[in-house]
């Protein structure tokens, strides 16, 4: 026998392993169970995507779009009817007690509201003096010159001073 | 057609491939007509089906993976697999082709994902391989198969077939094991004769290499 024969021959111990005589009636009735099996699964499988199909085919009704349509004109109109914050009160709001105490008592002593607030002859603003916003420093537009956009605060025990630099 | 029916080689050892032209038609048209009934919903006619291919594609997926419980599970899954598909299946060719087919894309996905945790479950050894004639004449010839044990060979012949790629062990098997003939296995992995024999050659070569030492 040369080596290939040899190989065949040795190759031939492989038909001797066998599962048994019974296998294919063994196999097919373990087949039966397993085709069962997975039928049961696929079924409760189905069963589920059956029901998400149905879920969304009920969403494609005419009720069900008018019904949403409706929900969000709804919701669109209590938005809009939402009671607002009343953000329109007297300028004098913006001097903070909390932020300014001392040049609030003093300008509610003097009965004078924030807008009409003046610099005096230092050109100086009461001590504790805060603008609501930058636009109502007073003289805001003369101080600030051309390309400057930056008022520094200067405090001092006389009053306020602004100035660009 | 010509050719040979993949034989139940491993269920009636030593026993000659069967030329297709020697199959008697009647035979021949069995598996069309119970093709054709299974398809009409007639499970007794896929139950006949199962019963006649179970121990030849159980051979196969078993050759392939040297391991009984999970050739047995693949098994399972091929013949679902068959059934499910048995709709599409249009008759162009044999339906054993077929089979032998989708056994083989399942059996090669399966050694895919197992990667390289292989283990071992064999079947124990049929006693008749007593009376093999040519293995008996290896025996014979050759000491170191006479001195070793039969267990211990076939633990070398199993591992010296995994270490062969997926292809050239499908080759071995069907070729050496089952018996089945080139074009047969061409027709059934899809590739011409030619590369089925060339396939057969270096497989040949390796595993001569890896039992060289029962070969001498």
């Amino acid at each position: 026998m040369d080596e290939q024969e040899k190989l065949s021959a040795l190759l031939r111990l492989k038909r001797y392993e066998l599962p048994g005589d019974d296998f294919a009636e063994t196999f097919l009735a373990s087949f039966h169970r397993y085709q069962r099996a997975r039928q049961e699964r696929r079924n409760a499988v189905v069963e589920v995507w059956e029901r998400i199909v149905n879920g969304l085919e009920a969403l494609r009704r005419p009720w069900v779009s008018w019904a949403a349509a409706g929900a969000y004109g709804l919701a669109v109109l209590a938005v809009a009817a939402w009671p607002q914050p009343d953000r329109s009160g007297p300028r004098t709001a913006a001097l903070s007690l909390d932020h300014a105490p001392l040049a609030a008592l003093s300008l509610a002593a003097k009965g004078l509201p924030p807008a009409e607030v003046e610099v005096d002859e230092e050109g100086l603003l009461p001590v504790g003096f805060r603008p609501d916003t930058p636009e109502s420093i007073p003289g805001r537009t003369a101080l600030l010159a051309a390309g400057d956009r930056t008022l520094h605060r200067l405090n001092s025990p006389r009053g306020i001073r602004y100035s660009p630099e | 057609m010509t050719g040979v029916i993949p034989l139940p080689a491993a269920a009636r050892p030593g026993a000659r491939p069967v030329r297709l032209v020697d199959v008697p038609p009647a035979e021949r048209g069995e598996d069309e007509a119970l093709v054709e009934r299974a398809r009409t919903g007639d499970s007794s006619a896929f139950d006949s089906l199962v019963r006649k291919y179970s121990p030849r594609l159980y051979a196969l997926v078993y050759h392939m993976t040297a391991h009984r419980e999970d050739s047995y599970d693949l098994l399972q899954e091929v013949f679902a697999k068959a059934y499910q598909n048995l709709p599409s299946f249009r008759g162009d060719s044999a339906f054993y082709t077929w089979i032998y087919s989708i056994t083989l894309n399942l059996t090669r996905n399966f050694l895919k994902r197992r990667g390289r945790r292989q283990t071992y479950s064999l079947e124990e050894l049929d006693s008749s391989i007593d009376s093999d004639r040519i293995f008996n004449a290896l025996v014979a010839s050759s000491d170191p198969v006479r001195e070793t044990d039969l267990r211990d060979l076939q633990r070398k012949l199993n591992e010296a077939l995994q270490r062969l790629s997926d292809d050239h062990r499908a080759v071995v098997t069907m070729f050496d094991i089952q018996g089945i003939p080139h074009a047969e296995i061409g027709r059934i992995l899809g590739v011409s004769t030619g590369t089925v024999r060339s396939r057969l050659h270096y497989a040949h070569r390796q595993l001569q290499a890896l039992l060289a030492d029962y070969l001498r």
